[in-house]
């Protein structure tokens, strides 16, 4: 039997409507925020994954806003961010303060670097650590990641440069200009 | 390298195989349901729903068998109603529902959960309840909130066989079925919405089914184990509120096992 959208009435084809938009967004964007997620939660799959799915839950359930939003990938990333500070603060009592980078000799850029590059994302403080995931993983502008964070240009800048100053001493090989 | 690069590469050493984009998807879709579902009746305070004007109905007025329902199979609190009071707490008001469930049907709870808001003093609980009629476990929720005038009407489309009233009291009740189209349902819930004249908003509900492991619905029994009536009579409760009877609050402090929603799915609580 054809369904058609009369079968279906109004209220059903907005449903339709609404799950193939929403699959669409997440087959587009799944794979960049789900690495995006692995570095805000220190490489722990488990909790990147959580993050990712309560994420797109609230987007799907913010659907109608979201849809009408200009950028529906730029609010997605948005949820994401703010969705992890939001889990920070509620376990704030539980995080280990990050002011000190141990100091560390420089190591060839092997595989035992790189996945130590995850856990130097972990020593950052987290709004740091949102900030150089929007500015070095996906790849946003200064004005995109202010305006999606919601924070000014300049703290996007000292946050930058700070977190820069100390991945330096993982990464001996970084570009100035990263 | 710049950091872009530095990134890739570890990315792809821990994250070889990507996520499994479809049960993503179908996990995002059933939670978003969910949260839909619990910001007309939940405790997310962004959202914003248009309160209808209600319509006139017939008063009704069911009463709910004070402490001479059937017995259970766990029941470790015997209230005294009219005696001392305390602040609610998640595991007080998880321990209260499973107390008025007991005296509406006979059956056990399991699984207690909840979340309490330290600064609206909202909270909501549910339990695994597996009535003795053996069809199946249900999923039955409270929610609790305080002076946000929202209530459910019967203008929802999606509330089937809906029936709205206004109680001698002046407490306006709407009691509906909902149903939703997720993996492995249709999923059945039956809701009883009452506001109450101090603006005090009570809503339970109970459903056919509980969640799965992957994230699907697991639709366990034919209908929902409690009827509107018993939902009626749980939400026309005086008890709920700011405090409940001390000997829940006692019996909650160090519940074992009880689930913290706020530890639980803590990601929830952000803005969206």
């Amino acid at each position: 039997m054809t369904i058609t959208k009369t079968d279906v009435g109004p209220t059903a084809g907005r449903e339709v409507s609404r799950v193939q938009d929403f699959d669409e967004l997440v087959a587009a964007t799944g794979r960049q925020l789900h690495r995006a997620a692995l570095l805000l939660t220190g490489g722990d799959h488990h909790l990147a994954e959580d993050l990712l799915q309560t994420t797109y839950a609230k987007v799907y359930a913010s659907w109608s806003r979201v849809s009408r939003a200009d950028d529906p990938v730029a609010y997605t990333r948005t949820v994401l961010t703010r969705t992890f500070l939001s889990h920070r603060r509620l376990r704030r009592s539980s995080e280990q303060p990050s002011d000190e980078l141990p100091e560390r000799a420089a190591d060839p850029p092997d595989r035992a670097v790189r996945l130590d590059l995850v856990a130097a994302l972990q020593e950052l403080s987290a709004a740091d650590r949102v900030v150089v995931v929007h500015r070095y993983w996906l790849d946003r502008s200064v004005a995109e990641t202010a305006r999606e964070l919601r924070i000014s240009e300049t703290a996007v800048r000292t946050r930058s440069r700070r977190a820069l100053a100390r991945l330096r001493l993982h990464l001996t090989d970084l570009d100035e200009e990263s | 390298m710049n950091l872009h690069e530095h990134l890739t590469a570890t990315l792809d050493r821990v994250d070889e195989t990507g996520p499994d984009l479809v049960r993503l998807t179908a996990v995002a879709r059933r939670r978003g349901t969910g949260l839909r579902r619990r910001r007309t009746t939940g405790l997310a305070a962004a959202a914003s729903v248009a309160v209808l004007a209600m319509t006139g109905g017939v008063v009704v007025a069911i009463s709910g068998p004070d402490g001479t329902g059937p017995s259970i199979a766990t029941e470790p609190v015997r209230p005294d109603l009219g005696g001392a009071t305390a602040p609610t707490t998640g595991e007080s008001a998880a321990l209260a529902l499973q107390w008025t469930v007991g005296q509406q049907r006979p059956g056990s709870a399991s699984d207690l959960a909840g979340q309490l808001s330290a600064t609206s003093g909202d909270y909501y609980v549910e339990i695994h309840w597996d009535d003795a009629d053996a069809l199946g476990a249900s999923v039955v929720g409270l929610n609790v909130q305080h002076g946000r005038g929202m209530h459910a009407t019967c203008d929802d489309p999606e509330h089937l066989g809906c029936r709205a009233t206004r109680l001698s009291d002046g407490s306006e009740l709407t009691t509906y079925e909902e149903r939703a189209d997720v993996p492995g349902g249709p999923a059945t819930r039956r809701v009883a919405d009452l506001l109450r004249p101090d603006r005090i908003r009570i809503v339970a509900s109970s459903t056919d089914g509980v969640d799965a492991e992957d994230g699907s619905w697991d639709r366990t029994r034919p209908t929902p184990p409690l009827s509107l009536a018993d939902l009626t009579s749980i939400v026309r409760r005086p008890m709920w509120g700011d405090e409940l009877p001390v000997a829940f609050v006692d019996a909650g402090q160090g519940l074992e096992p009880y689930r913290d929603l706020d530890d639980h799915g803590g990601w929830i609580h952000g803005p969206a």
